[in-house]
């Protein structure tokens, strides 16, 4: 039920609101109607062009994408340590080298690929070689070299790589898996220390990591280097950005001798999880990897 | 009867009366004009499903309230800044329409949106609760609160009072 207020205030809006102006066009509405369309078309034509044109882009960024490489078929076997079962022979595949160990000598080589066939190319580095271990089946080890030197069919079966050589055999190699140590990325710890003419065991917390970044830290040795690296296979060019001496450091006679061999060009190799750098008459360091 | 004749029919009918509801919503002619318009151009596009004109009102009705409630909620009427001063369509001129508004209609505007739609619908239309309800979009029962809440606002405004109703409107 109305109360009186609400009639009035119905009587009040009926009686005070004007008449408008003028009347209104009937055409008006469908004109406008008309430019609402043409408006609302053309902004979807818009609409669908962009998206058209991102979709358009998208689609030719992913069809663009230059056909990657042939998958180089020896990627499947590098980078990680390959142990023969019936020897202590190890290899590594790595970006085109062959890295041999056999728990006494090492040697590093070029490899070459050929019709599925891997041959032992020229030697890169000085093959270090140490006393013949007691007991050591150098039969075996001969059986393994010979094979690996190829040229060598070779076949991977998930964790089992087999080189067979035309009139030599076969060796069976296997893998766990675990990634080869490399130069880059590992943290190596300082084992011994030696110049020229001395023995000198280096006792000291000393560390060294190659960053993938190209740059160098010599750790917790007093005092500490730092600076850039570049390597080849076989070679380190250290270039020191500087050095600090910490209060702390008491004698740093020795230390001092192991940061300046890591100064300019050295030649390194890898044994097993063994990191050898010959400074030449600046020394002769060998670290062992840190997991 | 085509179509065309049928819509023309129909404008000429209801604007007055559609015009009218507008001006008391928005408050200015040609904001009003506007308003209606874009109701009615709707209204065109389906004038096919809409040929009684019954429910041509109620729909025209309906955008024209929701427009006017989406065009506060946006804040944006879709005005187009210009450097120059456009033409004036509205032959009142300022003066003339401030002297055309009574009491009431000034305090009506002074309402939030949304009950000042209630109060039009409800008292200038003349629409039921329901029928209200129906043109917002919304519940009876938000329309009862609505109509309640703009009635104490009109009751509570200076120089308004339940006791002088009949002199003050």
């Amino acid at each position: 039920m109305s109360t009186d207020f609400e009639t009035l205030l119905r009587t009040r809006l009926h009686e005070e609101t004007p008449d408008p102006p003028h009347g209104l066009d009937p055409a008006a509405p469908r004109l406008r109607a008309r430019r609402d369309r043409r408006q609302f078309v053309a902004i979807t034509a818009v609409v669908l062009c962009v998206l058209g044109i991102a979709i358009g882009l998208l689609v030719s960024q992913g069809g663009s994408h230059p056909t990657p490489p042939a998958k180089d078929p020896l990627s499947s076997i590098e980078n990680v340590v390959w142990k023969d079962t019936q020897s202590t022979g190890t290899v590594v595949f790595h970006n085109g080298t062959m890295r041999l160990y056999d728990g006494c000598s090492a040697a590093l080589h070029a490899l070459s690929d050929s019709n599925g066939h891997i041959s032992e190319g020229r030697q890169l580095g000085e093959a270090s070689t140490c006393s013949p271990a007691v007991g050591a089946d150098f039969g075996r080890l001969d059986k393994f070299y010979r094979v690996i030197r190829g040229p060598a069919a070779w076949s991977r079966q998930g964790s089992v790589l087999t080189l067979t050589r035309p009139a030599v055999g076969s060796v069976v190699l296997r893998t766990t898996g675990r990634r080869a140590l490399a130069l880059v990325g590992t943290t190596w710890q300082l084992v011994n220390y030696r110049r020229a003419g001395q023995t000198e065991l280096y006792s000291g917390n000393a560390q060294l990591r190659i960053s993938p970044n190209g740059s160098f830290v010599a750790l917790g040795s007093c005092p500490q280097v730092f600076g850039t690296a570049s390597h080849t296979a076989t070679t380190i060019t250290f270039l020191r950005l500087g050095q600090r001496v910490a209060l702390s450091c008491t004698s740093v006679t020795a230390p001092l001798a192991v940061s300046r061999a890591l100064r300019g060009r050295v030649t390194y190799s890898i044994r097993g999880d063994e990191l050898l750098i010959d400074a030449g008459n600046r020394g002769f360091l060998a670290y062992r990897a840190v997991r | 009867m085509g179509a065309d004749d049928e819509f023309t029919a129909f404008v000429r009918a209801h604007s007055r009366e559609l015009l009218r509801a507008a001006w008391l919503l928005t408050g200015d002619w040609p904001a009003a004009e506007d308003l209606v318009q874009s109701a009615l151009a709707k209204a065109w596009t389906r004038w096919s499903r809409l040929r009684r004109p019954e429910a041509a009102l109620g729909y025209v009705r309906r955008v024209m309230f929701r427009t006017f409630l989406g065009w506060r909620r946006r804040r944006w009427i879709g005005e187009v800044p210009t450097e120059l001063v456009p033409d004036r369509r509205v032959e009142l001129d300022d003066f003339e329409a401030v002297d055309a508004r009574g009491p009431v209609l000034d305090l009506v505007r002074r309402l939030p949106p949304g009950q000042r739609a209630v109060v039009v619908l409800r008292y200038f239309a003349d629409l039921t609760e329901a029928a209200t309800a129906e043109v917002l979009g919304c519940s009876v029962g938000n329309v009862k609160s609505q109509t309640s809440r703009a009635l104490a606002a009109l009751r509570a405004m200076p120089h308004v009072d339940a006791s002088h109703d009949e002199e003050l409107l």
